[in-house]
């Protein structure tokens, strides 16, 4: 499902270059819930944001699907891809403020240009889903962290996407809500036979998932 | 609910949640509009077709006549008015409709009409017959005086409907009669009020032949062209004004080979539009026109400077946003056009406060405007209170204008500050606090 191959990732300023990845080869299969693990500044979250097309890689392919993604593809293009295959989850959940839950959830789907009307009822399908049925008109501000990042989950489901990729997804949330929020992710991997690629400072959590990879100062070192 | 209802929801909720931003910004989109809008009026009022001069657009104006000695050794020079043997000589070209002379009254003076029932200061215009064929008044009732009554200078007069309505008390005033200045006038017309905003050569409350007042002034000699009239024409049709102007040219030219002693020269016949221009000799049209666009370059590059800060400002903000939305498929061009979309929701709202603006602006500063609007002669207008008609203020045409300056302010200041803010890459984007 996700092959890479030879990725590295350097940053460089005028004086100064950073290597953040260094020659990563991954295999993640279909319907796996992979964790990557590893201390602060190791390039775990580069390494998602090159998975998730956000960045990318200095050298090296990336194949999804069994197709090779070439990072220099049009905006247009890319912006389909992520669209289709990638739902995202972050660490500080990214709700837009601005937006009521429900519109949050159907972002996704308003640039894949579904219907208002199909769009809403599949919001509140998976806003029912995760518990929020309740929660559909009330903006970020009005909700606690759990429910933003339930919201979060349904805005990476909404448009069924192969790879859920998720950054520390409990890392803003207390131990109580973070379990809550573990047992959506599993159950979209059990019930939904998503792919989800997880990066975590939590080693408990980790364990709860197929596999854990561990990075050391951007090489994979397990 | 289409992409636009959602991008105008969210600019709504936005504008709701930043207050002093919304408000800052629609308060100098409203200034900036309606100083534009003020001088699209100004300049709507000057130039378009309006009651009763709906034919500006073949409209030609002769406000003077210079005459030099073809002695070369003299420098005597003089510039004049003209007089009814030019309007006479005008008549018999070709590419002409109608040509009228109105009687100019250099001093300011005052005329007093009355009847049994009132009296009151009143503005006259003494014009021809043919004045009625250049200008297009409304008869409510009766009919403009003739060309017979003219030659024999029959005391007959065509009054505004003010000017019967102060002085009658009534509109139905067909054959009744008033005194002005002491001599006694029978009314034959009675037209619709010209808005004293509009030109000087129609702005009256009564309009009397020429030959009634002392100072008609036909000509003294078969050459001598000054007198005491200002010329308005019509061309057949606005394409044939050049022909018209090239006939003028020939007959003058013919004119000072058969005067052995002056060269007469027209200070025109300028067309309507141009002729608002004029500064004696002078006439360069395109430079004044350059300074109205000045002025109106002045009023969208200000504001849309300042808009461009504030918006790039609050992209600043709307980073995150964007990274979001970009995260979740938005392609660059969407997001722009999502901007754009935001941001003209928010120029349309400062676009209403601007026309409201702009119509305080009007009604409360209408007389200092007419004096923009005037050519350097303000008849007394004590009948004269409208100055500006629901046709001036509300139509389509300034609407569209102030439509079409809503798209121009919102592109000038949003769309720079909205590509810079699209060039950071995702992650950057992302990373940019809430």
């Amino acid at each position: 499902m996700i092959k890479l191959s030879g990725i590295n990732k350097i940053y460089r300023t005028n004086e100064i270059e950073t290597q953040a990845l260094e020659n990563v080869n991954l295999e993640v299969k279909t319907g796996e819930f992979l964790s990557i693990m590893g201390p602060s500044g190791c390039g775990k979250s580069t390494l998602l944001n090159i998975i998730g097309l956000l960045d990318s890689p200095s050298s090296g392919t990336i194949e999804i699907n069994g197709k090779l993604i070439d990072t220099k593809m049009s905006d247009k293009a890319l912006a389909k891809f992520r669209n289709e295959t990638l739902g995202f989850v972050f660490q500080s959940f990214h709700l837009i403020p601005s937006l009521n839950v429900i519109d949050n959830v159907q972002l996704p789907l308003m640039y894949r240009g579904i219907s208002h009307k199909e769009s809403i009822e599949r919001a509140k399908a998976v806003l029912n889903r995760v518990g929020l049925s309740h929660r559909l008109h009330h903006m970020p501000s009005q909700l606690s962290g759990g429910q933003c990042q339930r919201v979060a989950i349904a805005r990476a489901i909404i448009g069924q996407p192969q790879i859920i990729l998720t950054d520390e997804p409990t890392g803003n949330l207390d131990s109580k809500m973070g379990t809550e929020v573990m047992a959506l992710l599993h159950q979209l991997n059990v019930d939904d036979h998503c792919t989800i690629v997880m990066v975590t400072h939590n080693e408990e959590q980790a364990k709860q998932t197929s596999r854990i990879v561990r990075f050391f100062d951007g090489r994979q070192v397990q | 609910m289409n992409k636009i209802s959602l991008y105008i929801k969210q600019a709504w909720t936005m504008m709701r949640q930043d207050r002093l931003y919304s408000s800052i910004y629609i308060t100098g989109t409203g200034l900036s509009i309606a100083l534009t809008m003020t001088l699209f009026v100004i300049l709507y009022v000057k130039f378009a077709p309006l009651y009763p001069e709906y034919k500006r657009d073949r409209t030609l104006i002769i406000n003077a006549v210079s005459m030099t000695p073809k002695d070369t050794t003299s420098n005597n020079f003089w510039q004049s008015t003209p007089n009814y043997k030019l309007v006479e000589k005008l008549r018999e070209l070709q590419n002409i409709d109608a040509v009228t002379g109105i009687v100019c009254e250099w001093n300011d003076e005052f005329h007093e009409a009355s009847t049994r029932l009132s009296s009151s200061g009143v503005s006259p215009l003494f014009v021809d017959a043919d004045y009625w064929k250049v200008y297009d008044f409304e008869f409510l009732s009766g009919s403009p005086f003739t060309s017979t009554d003219f030659t024999a200078k029959t005391k007959v007069a065509v009054v505004s409907k003010s000017f019967a309505e102060t002085l009658f008390k009534s509109t139905d005033v067909l054959e009744n009669k008033f005194s002005l200045d002491g001599s006694e006038y029978k009314i034959v017309g009675v037209v619709k009020d010209v808005p004293s905003s509009m030109h000087q050569h129609t702005t009256a409350d009564l309009w009397l032949p020429a030959t009634c007042t002392s100072i008609y002034a036909p000509g003294e000699n078969d050459y001598d062209l000054r007198g005491g009239v200002f010329i308005a024409m019509t061309a057949k049709s606005p394409n044939v004004i050049d022909d018209l102007q090239d006939e003028v040219d020939e007959m003058m030219r013919k004119h000072n080979q058969q005067d052995k002693v002056y060269n007469h020269k027209l200070l025109g016949p300028d067309i309507f539009w141009a002729n608002g221009f004029r500064q004696g000799e002078y006439l360069d049209e395109f430079d004044s026109l350059m300074t109205y666009g000045y002025i109106l370059l002045a009023l969208l590059i200000i504001p849309a400077l300042n808009l461009s800060g504030m918006i790039s400002s609050k992209m600043n903000r709307r980073r995150n946003e964007l990274g979001i939305r970009k995260t979740y498929g938005a392609t660059n061009r969407q997001l722009l056009t999502q901007i754009l979309w935001e941001n003209l929701f928010l120029t349309f709202v400062g676009g209403i406060v601007g026309i409201i603006l702009s119509y305080l602006i009007l009604m409360s500063t209408s007389n200092w405007i007419i004096s923009l609007l005037s050519d350097g002669f303000i008849y007394s207008k004590d009948l004269l209170s409208s100055n500006l008609s629901v046709e001036m203020l509300f139509n389509w045409s300034i609407f569209g204008g102030v439509v079409a300056l809503c798209f121009l302010l919102n592109f000038l200041s949003a769309t720079i500050p909205a590509i810079a803010s699209l060039r950071h890459s995702i992650i950057n984007s992302l990373n940019q606090k809430q």
